[in-house]
């Protein structure tokens, strides 16, 4: 049976593509190294839309003779004060554009003008190499190096420097306990419960955190700070497990990058990477529980857990709550052999 | 799309859900159309397949292990059947998964054609971004803009009764001309017109150079009547064509499939309008499907249908059951104390791992906390949406893990505090959420749903009456006399504020006889005076709640969690 994977990977050869949700342009080639944080395509977001009505401004009968007398086609730019029509005449009247802008559409009689928007910026989120280009659309970069996957992520990219904190991994971050080094560094750290935690980090201008776990009631806060947060164990007062741990110590002052962008609704994860001067291989996006594999406990109670999978248990079973579920017998880290569902277990690998 | 035969025997049906794929078999036995079996694996619509079809060969592998019977040939299934057994002779497919569809509704007036339409598209999985009716009061370009914005996949016009209004709906069409027109080629949305039909033919000339126009018949053909059926077909249609293109594999699938794939909230609706003709034409069947990302209701009586799909769940469906919910209204249910914080943070845990199964007692009381709370928002949502007091129903079926994996009496105590029925209810369990796939069968062959019914592939859990009397709290209501088929009888005293499962047990039929201390209402919806039931006891026996409508939770937390221990253990939980 198929079961998700969470990569914990000290090297990896990693393919990611980068996809625009609109039609826009590539601002890379096929070969070109990329950072990061770097913008590697770009879209016009749809600004704002005035409708000008040549016909009744300029009182013409028809709206035919309406668009004879418009200076401007579809697809052309206008300055403000700019004359889109006018009347014939001694004396002519004109329609001057409101706004500087782009004529998108002429429609019975009407001028569209479109307002500038903004534009959406499409970040590399992995360092490494442009291996691949679809015209306007997007493009495939690849990299090499260790590849971590969180669970929850508050929508940002950065790179900075992987800083552990010298507190137990299990212990909370509070502002207090936030300290100058942390400046321009991506800080890996256990719990976070305050609010006042988030804003210092950002006063303190951290390139981003990684935490073990956060307590729900601060998403709101999280999503609005200016740095990347991912969550590796996800809401609650979860360590981290032992094998990201030990991924991540051996990685410490390396450059990392966090790229807290992610889409539940298709299974995406947020990921740390940290490019790696090495040649990895592709690793397999899916897995089986089976006997010997290092997998997690996701939820309550022994979130956040990694285990041993000791044996996967025939037919149902039993759990002290009164369910009949598929389970499998797995060892924690203190030795201890429990029975966890299986729908709780991820493959970690 | 396969022509269905007339021979066809075999059903498979596939249900590509948000968080697995199920494989459903069905097959005559004795003469008589059986649920054999199923499978479930995880959905592969998402990383890193992209593509439904490995979830489907998974739980067609799964459902040949489990049947003995093969399906697969060089991992290709089998279809029609061969004379060896091998194959199925049809295969029908609903889907959950995907992201909501972004649905913008255009229509006349406010409290008319714009809430038909609203009705309409909430009979689907979608997120409603936009509405425009005649009583939007923003600038012409600013509704252009809301529309632009939206970037809907799906826009709905309706609008005007029959022989009615022509020119104002002639102005909505312009509307959606222009956004059209500013809208890039690849990202044109759906359209579909279910208004006045006189306009019809203008309709389509003005907006099919943009694409293929859905006509549907009118949704409101008169101020007093709403006509959604017709509609909620052609609106199934038009969603299958929208989801190909979001489900990899869904198209390939379709042109095997002997009725087009179907949203199963569609087919859901469409079993729950089958069962409302065949039962008390008095009363609502009442269908819900509690799933983990959507919650379907499916209101139906004599073959009239309310649907409506909601997106509140127990997996994803927790963040809008959270954010439309104060935390309090959770955890009043909880029968034991568990800190805010760590209610909060599971539930949130939980749309991180929407597959998880609450393993532990505390684990199972905050899930089925939050159940009841989705059943209540749920059920109190579609009052106000259909402006339908919907308390009274016979029976209800019910479906989604939560409910068919725990006790018999724990679902049955979610099912009571979380939609409050009064008067007589019957309550029927699809442990193996059957109900879309028969539903999605019933187009293919007619037989099948009607007899899978009738057998047990559906757990009567139970029926309840549930009587109302202003009494005080313990203060004796009713006297209710049991006579049983051997013609003995029991009495038993009902107090008010209780719980009573009373002694019928599963398939038992006993007549029971209620006798009033105090004033009460049985059935205050139908002005029932009936005061004698004949009721055959399901795997719950049969149970007189007389806890009261609203039900009433005692403010103080000890005595509240006292009371909630003593329900559960009234019914043996």
């Amino acid at each position: 049976m198929i079961t998700p994977v969470t990569h914990l990977l000290p090297l990896t050869h990693l393919r990611r593509d980068r996809m625009l949700p609109v039609k826009g342009r590539v601002l890379v080639s096929v070969g070109s190294h990329v950072n990061a944080t770097d913008i590697v395509a770009e879209a016009d977001q749809d600004g704002g839309h005035l409708i000008l009505d040549v016909r009744r401004a300029l009182n013409f009968r028809r709206m035919e003779e309406a668009h004879k007398r418009m200076r401007y086609k579809v697809g052309e730019k206008v300055e403000k004060g700019d004359i889109l029509a006018q009347t014939g005449g001694i004396i002519p009247r004109v329609l001057r554009a409101p706004a500087d802008g782009k004529i998108i559409g002429i429609y019975r009689g009407q001028i569209i003008l479109e307002t500038p928007g903004g534009k959406l910026e499409i970040q590399a989120g992995i360092t490494g190499k442009v291996t691949e280009v679809l015209p306007d659309r997007g493009l495939v970069i690849e990299g090499d190096g260790a590849l971590l996957q969180g669970v929850w992520g508050n929508g940002k990219i950065a790179v900075g420097m992987l800083l552990i904190n010298d507190q137990p991994p299990e212990d909370e971050l509070t502002r207090a306990t936030l300290n100058v080094n942390m400046r321009s560094a991506v800080v890996l750290a256990g719990h976070v419960a305050s609010p006042e935690t988030l804003i210092a980090a950002d006063e303190l201008l951290v390139r981003g955190l990684i935490l073990a776990s956060m307590t729900a009631d601060l998403i709101e806060t999280a999503v609005k700070v200016n740095y990347p947060i991912i969550l590796m164990e996800g809401f609650g007062r979860i360590p981290l497990n032992q094998a990201a741990y030990n991924l991540f110590s051996t990685n410490e002052k390396r450059d990392i990058v966090i790229n807290a962008v992610w889409d539940a609704d298709r299974n995406e994860k947020p990921e740390l990477f940290i490019p790696l001067p090495a040649q990895g291989s592709p690793a397999q996006d899916y897995s089986e529980l089976t006997r010997g594999k290092t997998v997690r406990v996701t939820v309550p109670p022994y979130a956040g857990q990694s285990a041993l999978l000791v044996a996967v248990r025939p037919g149902l079973t039993l759990l002290a709550n009164g369910q009949r579920v598929s389970a499998a017998d797995v060892q924690l880290g203190t030795n201890q052999v429990v029975t966890v569902p299986l729908a709780n277990l991820d493959v970690l690998e | 799309m396969s022509t269905p035969t007339a021979e066809a025997e075999s059903l498979l049906s596939i249900e590509i859900g948000t968080i697995h794929t199920r494989a459903l078999l069905f097959d005559l036995v004795d003469g008589q159309y059986r649920f054999l079996g199923a499978s479930r694996v995880l959905s592969t619509y998402g990383a890193p397949f992209y593509d439904i079809s490995e979830g489907i060969f998974q739980a067609l592998k799964q459902l040949q292990d489990g049947t003995a019977r093969n399906f697969l040939e060089d991992s290709r299934l089998v279809i029609p059947g061969r004379a060896d057994g091998a194959g199925i002779d049809s295969l029908v497919l609903t889907y959950t998964a995907g992201p909501g569809l972004r649905i913008a509704v255009l229509g006349l007036l406010e409290d008319v054609s714009l809430e038909s339409a609203r009705r309409l598209v909430t009979s689907t999985q979608g997120v409603l971004v936009e509405a425009i009716g005649l009583n939007d009061h923003r600038k012409h370009e600013v509704q252009v803009d809301a529309l632009l914005k939206a970037k809907p996949d799906l826009i709905v016009i309706a609008g005007g009764t029959e022989k009615g209004a022509t020119r104002s709906v002639g102005k909505i069409i312009e509307l959606v001309s222009m956004v059209l027109q500013l809208t890039p080629r690849d990202h044109l949305p759906e359209i579909m017109y279910a208004g006045n039909q006189a306009m019809q033919k203008h309709v389509t000339e003005a907006l099919s150079r943009f694409g293929e126009v859905q006509v549907a018949p009118n949704v409101r053909p008169t101020i007093d009547n709403e006509v959604l059926a017709p509609a909620q077909e052609m609106l199934a249609k038009t969603v299958t064509r929208i989801r190909n293109q979001h489900l990899g594999g869904l198209q390939a699938y379709a042109s095997i499939t002997s009725a087009a794939p179907t949203p199963s909230s569609h087919a859901f609706g469409r079993m729950v309008r089958y069962l409302s003709q065949i039962n008390n034409p008095q009363k609502y069947v009442l269908g819900v499907d509690l799933g983990a990302s959507y919650t379907t209701l499916a209101a139906a009586q004599e073959g009239k249908l309310e649907l409506s799909v909601y997106p509140l769940g127990l997996g994803a469906g927790l963040k809008y059951a959270l954010e439309k919910s104060d935390l309090a209204e959770i955890t009043r249910w909880l029968p034991m104390h568990i800190p805010d914080d760590q209610v909060r943070d599971y539930l949130w845990q939980k749309t991180l791992f929407p597959a998880s199964i609450p393993a532990s007692v505390e684990t199972l009381a905050i899930e089925q906390a939050a159940a009841r709370q989705i059943l209540n928002l749920a059920v109190r949502t579609h009052r106000a949406r259909y402006q339908n007091p919907l308390q009274s129903f016979e029976p209800v079926i019910v479906s989604g893990s939560a409910l068919a994996q725990t006790s018999p009496a724990q679902t049955l105590l979610m099912l009571l505090d979380g939609l409050q029925p009064v008067g007589t209810t019957t309550f029927v369990l699809d442990p193996y959420g059957l109900t879309p796939a028969l539903g999605a069968a019933a187009e293919v062959n007619a037989m099948l749903p009607v007899q899978v019914v009738e057998s047990n592939a559906f757990v009567n859990l139970g029926t309840v009456i549930s009587p109302l009397s202003n009494a005080r709290y313990g203060t004796s209501i009713m006297n209710v006399r049991i006579e049983y088929e051997s013609g003995e009888e029991a009495i038993h005293e009902i107090r008010q504020g209780n719980l009573y499962q009373l002694p019928i047990q599963p398939g038992q039929t006993a007549r029971i006889h209620m006798e009033p201390l105090r004033p009460i209402e049985i059935d205050p919806m139908h002005n029932a005076d009936t005061r004698s039931f004949k009721v055959i006891g399901g795997v719950c026996g049969t149970v007189i709640d007389a806890r009261g409508r609203p039900l009433a939770l005692p403010a103080d937390d000890s005595r509240r969690r006292d009371m909630l221990k003593k329900w559960a253990m009234a019914l043996g939980s």
